[in-house]
């Protein structure tokens, strides 16, 4: 359950202590995601860093928002711009004006109760690998510490002549499967064993950099091929191609129809999508499947990097000022 | 809502999330430092350096980790983030006896607990600076406790310095967890996943430059 934010809540409007230091390395406005990562990597990189932000809550545009505050984040009410002070004659004085996200907005119904226990996301990443990079960030900066995340539970599914089928997408899930026949199994089971060798080869060779053609590693002819002929090469059935490309390489555009196609995947990449995919499952130990989420919503995020900043600060008399 | 406690493993019987709540400088991290270190320093400057840091303490027969987080002096600018709040089980909400305002800023922290923390959290006054000369007290003992019986919680008066009562503060809130836990109908909740590196470790040691001060 995520609440509204913390900052603001409980305290009368009241004069806040001086900034001390007043010059900075750095300077950041808002806490978005891109914003609180860099404050995090600058106080973590030994910087003073000034964070502000107008919000009376985290997360800027990526935050997310109980039901009741929506509407007025929506329509902010139009607020008289403050009268610019005086600027010293060593700065010029930049005027900038802050513009409603949306061009127009309209509620109807009701806020659904309890409506504490409801969050609306905003913009961000609501899922991730677990092998994603910015998992790998969350991990090295902390930031690991300060969310908590769901899988994605009941695997995925395939649409295919009509029925929802589970995307065999593992060792274990292949060999689960009862509506694969043996033959498909096999073809399966092959294909994804030469992906991983491919992709322990390419690990390998990226280590000796003189091996040229270590085993197991794919030819770079089969890997500039669009991956879908690639997958007919391996006698993979157009259902178990319909499986790797798109409920496991997550390819957007139809790969059959080569002329329409408006984004042909290639091998290369296809594999690429896959050794993500196949790293992120078991990554967690109770994580079920490939992708976790931020269970109160990825404005935990920038909350979780902005904490990170904190922590972090500096070594000497300054301080990392979190707005 | 409260995360509940896990049970039955290896090292521990609870694990008991606790929450240091206050103004900035009333010595939040002195008496986190004091009972999780048994160290002390009268340097001052905003918390840094401490994400969290953990004590095992026995209760009653059974083993009980205390999870203590710290500001990390986000509560200077009112900046303290809703996820700090979550999933804690226990808050101290720590004043200065020397600083009035602070003492007066307890209600406005504890309308920020109902906001953001779990109905059923557990709250304990704390006055801090306890040993601090009569002539510099700004707040009575009788005000202080006063203030916790019309909230319904308990109070003691600490100091980190002097390591007066700073055990007692943190054993006297694990043990009312525990009971309330003990007593709840643990209803299993949904599992979350934290996200963990094998050796993930390093959170219960401060930054070297943070170990040399504390504040907040």
């Amino acid at each position: 359950m995520a609440d509204a934010p913390a900052t603001g809540g409980g305290f009368p409007a009241q004069d806040y202590p001086t900034i001390d230091p007043t010059s900075f390395d750095v300077v950041l406005c808002g806490t978005g995601l891109p914003e609180s990562v860099l404050a995090a990597a600058c106080a973590a990189a030994g910087k003073t860093v000034l964070h502000v932000d107008p919000n009376p809550f985290y997360g800027s545009l990526f935050s997310s928002l109980p039901l009741p505050s929506l509407p007025s984040f929506l329509s902010p009410s139009p607020s008289d711009d403050p009268a610019p002070s005086p600027s010293p004659s060593s700065a010029a004085a930049v005027d900038l004006r802050r513009r409603s996200p949306y061009s127009e907005v309209e509620t109807s119904g009701a806020v659904p109760e309890p409506s504490r226990r409801f969050t609306a996301d905003l913009v961000g990443p609501r899922l991730l690998y677990c092998a994603d990079e910015a998992v790998d960030l969350l991990l090295r900066s902390g930031g690991s510490h300060h969310v908590e995340f769901k899988s994605v539970e009941g695997g995925t599914l395939l649409y295919w002549d009509g029925d929802l089928y589970p995307v065999p997408d593992s060792r274990q899930a292949i060999f689960k499967d009862t509506t694969l026949q043996l033959r498909e199994k096999n073809l399966l089971f092959r294909f994804f064993k030469l992906v991983q060798a491919h992709i322990a080869a390419s690990a390998a060779g990226a280590a000796a950099a003189g091996e040229g053609e270590a085993s197991g590693r794919l030819p770079d002819e089969d890997l500039d091929l669009p991956f879908v002929e690639f997958l007919k090469r391996q006698n993979l059935s157009p259902k178990m191609r319909a499986v790797v490309l798109y409920a496991i390489a997550m390819a957007d555009y139809d790969q059959d129809g080569v002329e329409s196609c408006e984004r042909l995947l290639t091998t290369r990449e296809g594999v690429k999508t896959i050794a993500l995919y196949s790293s992120s499952i078991g990554r967690f130990a109770n994580a079920e499947g490939a992708f976790i989420y931020p269970m109160y919503g990825h404005g935990e995020l920038p909350q979780a990097f902005c904490r990170c900043a904190a922590v972090k600060g500096i070594a000497n008399a300054s301080h990392s000022t979190s707005c | 809502m409260a995360a509940p406690p896990a049970r039955a493993r290896a090292d521990y019987d609870y694990l008991i999330k606790l929450l240091l709540i206050g103004d900035s400088g009333v010595g939040k991290s002195c008496l986190l430092l004091r009972f999780s270190d048994g160290s002390f320093t009268t340097s001052f400057i905003t918390t840094i350096g401490i994400d969290f840091k953990i004590r095992t303490i026995e209760l009653d027969g059974k083993r009980i980790k205390l999870q203590i987080w710290d500001t990390a002096g986000q509560e200077r600018f009112r900046t303290i983030t809703t996820a700090y709040y979550r999933g804690a089980m226990g808050i101290l909400l720590v004043y200065d006896v020397t600083d009035e305002s602070s003492f007066n800023n307890i209600r406005n922290w504890i309308r920020n607990i109902e906001q953001h923390a779990s109905d059923n959290v557990n709250k304990i006054l704390v006055g801090n600076k306890a040993d601090m000369d009569e002539s510099k007290r700004a707040v009575p003992t009788a005000k202080g406790q006063a203030l916790a019986d019309e909230y319904g919680i308990k109070f003691f008066e600490t100091s980190a310095k002097t390591n007066l009562n700073v055990e007692q503060v943190f054993f006297s809130i694990a043990r009312d967890i525990k009971q309330r836990l003990a007593e709840t109908d643990s209803k299993p909740e949904d599992k979350t996943i934290k996200i963990n590196n094998k050796t993930d470790q390093g959170a219960d040691k401060p930054a070297a430059s943070g170990s040399a001060c504390c504040g907040s």
